[in-house]
């Protein structure tokens, strides 16, 4: 991978230019570890890359879009770009704008940080005509992603029903069921996209059955999440067939959140119009359950998709987050792991033998279409200048809108006229 | 002039970023400042510190960052005296949550338990606000500043 880098002529401790890194993924892995590395190398050059026009990844479009507070960590990260000199390069897909060799041989060392962009499948026999659907990217749609697969299908955002089937016991599962059933009311100062929620639900919801393989005690939600759900002003919460606590009493609630612990799920099919999920008790085919649903929603966890993981690799390219672990931790974990990569890293850079890049400019390398931190700074003021009654930004859903709020406004008026 | 330490307790760093946004406003006035993350060592050093300003979240049930719960421990096992440390307390939290910033709270009891003196009002910044904690931490230090014994 590596024809071109020369090793540093002898070993020696003088003057060395500051060490250059690439970081790919400016999602919350990717920009912890950046923050890391300026802290352990003071003059260190960092560039982060990613493949859409904004920054922050699942900070942006994973966190639920009422939990603004959560989102607020990135805060951090613009005083990363804003303050410290590190780089900004959007819209910019590794392998596709910038081909790899390009980049790992122009930069001491390349982080790839593209965590998991695919809802992991149930694995289990499912008929063609099912409506599964994957949490994340539902989430990624109601976060405004342009990417989200949801937003691309032939028939367009699909309506989930009335009534849905969430599989899985982890947070992602209690904010689906929760962005699905507050009222506007309860969703003041979010910036959901609210025609992709209408879309989803035009009619609102009326039953949502939460299926958990583990029992109650192991299930990996955190109770300040179950009892913010609970909070929820319609909705009744029970586990196994009892009320979560005082508040979910079901007099005067309209929707019904039934969980149901150790189930594993057997099969997907179709009756009539409708989706059957069928599960049993602890693998036991004896003891079967069935749940005859609109729409069931997977939340299992994630996969690796990207094409990088693959082709890269080389003493000088490291992995973080998501694509090392592959899980997707909460904040406090990535960070962790970000800490841990970055000390990794600097440890290769302080090496007197590693490779060196030949090349000393990098600029000629970014396509000409990138964004830059302040291009998304003018996304982001955009998007809140436009936000809706009630919302706290309306976010831009596809890639050209983003595009065209990144220019200057200069500029854009040189393209009007 | 004695140093301000600023000891913080975070998971997602946030508590760090408004440390350093302390550490920033009272150098901005002449003040020395020493930051660290609270740890088992910090607490053993804490009897012999005259100036502290402690930052911190809170988590799952309302507890102490994880990385916290060490010097936490300590302070209530050692039970160090602290009649000689006067200090400063900033709270992160998300009112989102019913514990919000219970953690400070926590920390504000133990320490006031072993002796030691609470100047200014105990600053909460709530993340669901859409206030930066930044701007918070810059004039909340500024207000303590007023109070800090010369």
């Amino acid at each position: 991978m590596t024809p071109t880098r020369l090793p540093t002529a002898p070993p020696q401790t003088g003057f060395r230019r500051p060490p250059r890194v690439a970081i790919i993924g400016a999602g919350p892995s990717g920009c912890f570890t950046a923050q890391a590395l300026r802290k352990r190398i003071a003059n260190i050059q960092i560039t982060v890359f990613d493949a859409l026009p904004t920054p922050y990844g699942l900070i942006r479009h994973g966190i639920a879009p009422d939990h603004q507070g959560a989102k607020a960590v990135q805060r951090q990260f613009d005083r990363l770009f804003a303050r410290d000199g590190v780089r900004f390069v959007g819209n910019t897909l590794i392998p596709g704008d910038l081909p790899c060799a390009q980049l790992t041989e122009a930069f001491d060392a390349v982080v790839l940080a593209t965590g998991l962009a695919r809802d992991r499948g149930l694995g289990v026999a499912q008929d063609e005509q099912a409506r599964v659907i994957g949490a994340g990217a539902l989430l990624r749609l109601l976060n405004s992603d342009p990417d989200s697969p949801l937003r691309h299908t032939a028939e367009g955002v699909p309506e989930l029903g009335r009534e849905i089937a969430i599989v899985g016991t982890g947070n992602v599962a209690v904010d689906v069921a929760r962005l699905l059933t507050k009222s506007a009311a309860e969703l003041a100062s979010s910036d959901i996209d609210d025609h992709a929620l209408h879309a989803l639900i035009p009619h609102g919801i009326a039953t949502i059955h939460v299926i958990g393989r583990s029992d109650r005690e192991s299930a990996k939600w955190e109770h300040s999440m179950l009892k913010e759900l609970a909070s929820v002003q319609s909705v009744a919460l029970r586990f196994d067939g009892e009320p979560f606590d005082a508040a979910s009493n079901p007099a005067g609630k309209s929707i019904r959140i039934d969980v149901r612990f150790r189930q594993t799920t057997q099969s997907i099919t179709t009756m009539r119009d409708k989706t059957l999920l069928t599960t049993c008790e602890e693998g036991d085919p004896s003891k079967p359950s069935q749940f005859l649903v609109d729409a069931v929603i997977s939340a299992i966890g994630f996969q690796d998709d990207s094409p990088l993981s693959h082709e890269l690799d080389a003493p000088h390219i490291f992995r973080v987050g998501g694509c090392a672990s592959g899980r997707l931790g909460n904040l406090a974990e990535n960070r962790k792991l970000a800490a841990a990569a970055a000390q990794t890293i600097a440890e290769y850079l302080a090496r007197d033998d590693r490779a060196v890049p030949v090349d000393d400019d990098i600029d000629h390398l970014f396509p000409a279409r990138h964004v830059t931190f302040d291009g998304w700074r003018r996304i982001e003021e955009a998007e809140t200048l436009r936000a809706r009654p009630q919302r706290c930004r309306t976010k831009f859903t596809t890639r050209d809108e983003l595009l065209a709020a990144a220019q200057p406004v200069t500029d854009r008026l040189a393209i009007n006229a | 002039m004695s140093t301000i330490h600023i000891l913080f307790g975070t998971e997602s760093g946030n508590a760090e970023m408004v440390a350093d946004d302390i550490a920033a406003a009272l150098q901005g006035r002449g003040f020395e400042t020493e930051i660290a993350e609270l740890s088992e060592d910090v607490a053993a050093d804490l009897a012999d510190m005259e100036l502290a300003v402690f930052v911190t979240s809170t988590y799952g049930e309302g507890d102490l960052p994880e990385s916290a719960a060490p010097f936490y421990e300590t302070l209530l096992a050692e039970r160090p005296d602290l009649s000689g440390l006067s200090f400063g307390a900033f709270g992160l939290g998300d009112s989102v949550y019913e514990t919000f910033n219970n953690g400070i709270d926590t920390l504000r009891g133990a320490l006031s338990g072993l002796g030691a003196r609470q100047i200014g009002e105990t600053a909460k910044h709530d993340a669901a606000s859409g206030d930066l904690a930044s701007n918070l931490a810059s004039s909340w230090a500024a207000t303590l500043l007023d109070l800090v014994p010369a």
